[in-house]
């Protein structure tokens, strides 16, 4: 027993904390869950019956035109921080010249700001130089693509510093000219990264909450903000079933990256 | 090739920052926007007990919630760096899973379970331990746990990305010269692993001091922080000028803390390297 105490009882005790936190991590997720398949308004545990009945609501033109528009707006701000992110990426990883470093900075101090400050910035600046009619759905996608550049910049930064220049010399060599190394050796090996970037910038702007909260307007608003409008009123499972039909898609756009060649890594991976 | 990206932020990011320094010396009078320089509206912001109470508040909630999400990391990037289970990459993608499942879904999880009917109270209630539901939500407390939710996948990949460049080479050294698990956790390990510990805390602090919608919905109409206060400000009172200063407040408070941040983390890679 004592013997069990000293060697066995600490890490036993460390994995039971680990288990512990992930649970913590999955407990809201879970009940959202819960909440969407119950067929009750008010959740019990365990739940007594469960049906779709929130999940066709979900199909209605109150939630599926945010929906939509949640996605236009993602997928246009990922090709856009894709675009400038893979530019200032390959410029950082590519060339020598002086204030390489400071470039970088710059590309990443929209991380270092608060995005309610980025949100408010924009919004105040669109109106009071009279741009107002950039609010709304441009000003959205330009808002979304500040958040999301320093995340683009550094995932494509990443395959661009953990591949072997050997391959485009080879290529050189072998009589490729500069534009089909590029087009036929390096951008295939940066291919993992991009996509990475753009899936990273997809999501982040799906589920942006602070740049949208001032750019949105009344009658075109992205899935998120029209769920916290809700929220603040009352608990209707249907919120939680939008909620899923939400994570579902994410969850299916990281799979198909993931396939694509990688994900995850890029996310924690350093460059 | 830096030129599109460089010129992109210049225009719709700093351009906008600047003007949003400009506004905050605008004189706001009779609700209109007059381009007079003042400095009424920091007077007005520091001289109001209620908006200082609002950026204290902001500043105790992101310190005592990046101080329990730092803690309660460190033993899963540590578990993730160590393990040799062949679901590995399941175990991070587990991590990762909350982290995109966005912080709305993630606060309304936390509504069912905190309400006052809900799963929390109900339960208490009829185990007959409490006569009354406790308020967990429209709380502080509620606030903090629904953040430190929302910032544990942060602080896990932080650490992780640092414990994972730490040679295991160095903590058998350490085991084959006589010390035991223990030391050489906190003389080896840990020592060498602290830039990452400080980097989770700061940027779990930079993130919680900004977050806007955990306090609206888990605080309630009552519970004001700088990110909250801002939101009032521009949109119901539409005092521009005012909801500028806020958020210059909330940029210095956030630059200032990740401006020590970065001191400390470099001192302590200084002393690393001996």
């Amino acid at each position: 027993m004592r013997r069990f105490l000293k060697i066995q009882a600490p890490a036993l005790l460390f994995r039971a904390v680990v288990v512990l936190i992930y649970a913590f991590m999955f407990l809201p997720i879970a009940i959202v869950v819960l909440v969407s398949l119950n067929a009750e308004p008010y959740l019990t545990l365990p739940p007594e019956s469960f049906s779709l009945r929130w999940y066709r609501q979900v199909f209605t033109p109150t939630w599926l035109p945010p929906l939509r528009y949640s996605l236009v707006i993602a997928a246009a701000a990922a090709l856009g921080s894709g675009l400038l992110g893979g530019l200032g990426a390959f410029a950082i990883a590519r060339y020598k010249f002086p204030g390489r470093a400071a470039l970088q900075a710059f590309l990443m101090s929209p991380l270092s700001i608060p995005s309610i400050v980025t949100g408010v910035a924009i919004l105040q600046f669109a109106t009071m130089v009279n741009l107002q009619g950039m609010l709304g759905t441009p000003a959205l996608i330009v808002g979304h693509i500040v958040v999301t550049l320093p995340f683009t910049v550094r995932m494509i930064g990443i395959s661009l510093f953990n591949f072997d220049r050997s391959v485009e010399q080879a290529a050189a060599n072998l009589g490729a000219r500069p534009g089909q190394v590029l087009r036929h050796v390096t951008l295939p090996l940066m291919k993992p990264g991009i996509f990475a970037g753009m899936t990273f910038a997809f999501i982040v702007s799906f589920n942006n909450v602070p740049v949208s909260l001032f750019l949105v307007r009344p009658g075109a608003t992205t899935l998120p903000i029209e769920i916290l409008n809700f929220l603040q009123y009352r608990l209707d499972p249907t919120l939680a079933a939008v909620n899923m039909v939400s994570l579902v898609i994410v969850l299916a756009l990281v799979a198909i990256a993931e396939r694509a060649g990688g994900f995850t890594k890029f996310v924690y991976g350093r460059s | 090739m830096g030129l599109p990206p460089t010129v992109f932020l210049l225009a719709a990011f700093f351009l906008p920052l600047a003007f949003l320094m400009v506004l905050s010396v605008y004189r706001f009078d009779a609700g209109l926007i007059e381009p007079d320089v003042t400095l009424e509206n920091y007077r007005k912001f520091f001289a109001d007990s209620f908006y200082l109470a609002g950026l204290w508040r902001t500043v105790r909630l992101a310190a005592i919630v990046s101080l329990v999400v730092t803690t309660l990391s460190y033993p899963v990037a540590y578990f993730l760096t160590r393990t040799t289970s062949r679901f590995k990459g399941l175990l991070i993608a587990l991590v990762l899973a909350p982290e995109l499942s966005g912080v709305v879904l993630r606060t309304y999880g936390w509504i069912v379970i905190l309400e006052d009917r809900g799963l929390v109270n109900t339960l208490l209630l009829d185990l007959d331990l409490i006569d009354r539901p406790l308020r967990l939500s429209q709380s502080f407390a509620g606030v903090a746990l629904g953040l430190t939710h929302v910032l544990l996948p942060f602080a896990i990949l932080a650490i992780f990305s640092t414990l994972q460049t730490i040679d295991p080479v160095l903590e058998r050294a350490a085991q084959n010269l006589g010390a035991n698990r223990v030391r050489t956790f906190f003389r080896v390990l840990f020592p060498l692993s602290l830039p990452g510990v400080i980097g989770a805390f700061f940027l779990t602090f930079t993130i919680s001091a900004s977050a806007y919608a955990t306090p609206a919905i888990l605080g309630g109409s009552g519970f004001h922080v700088l990110a909250t206060m801002i939101y009032q400000q521009l949109l119901f009172f539409l005092n521009w000028p005012l909801a500028s200063v806020m958020s210059l407040v909330l940029l210095v408070t956030v630059l200032i803390v990740a401006l020590i941040g970065n001191r400390v983390e470099t001192r302590v890679e200084r002393a690393l390297q001996g």
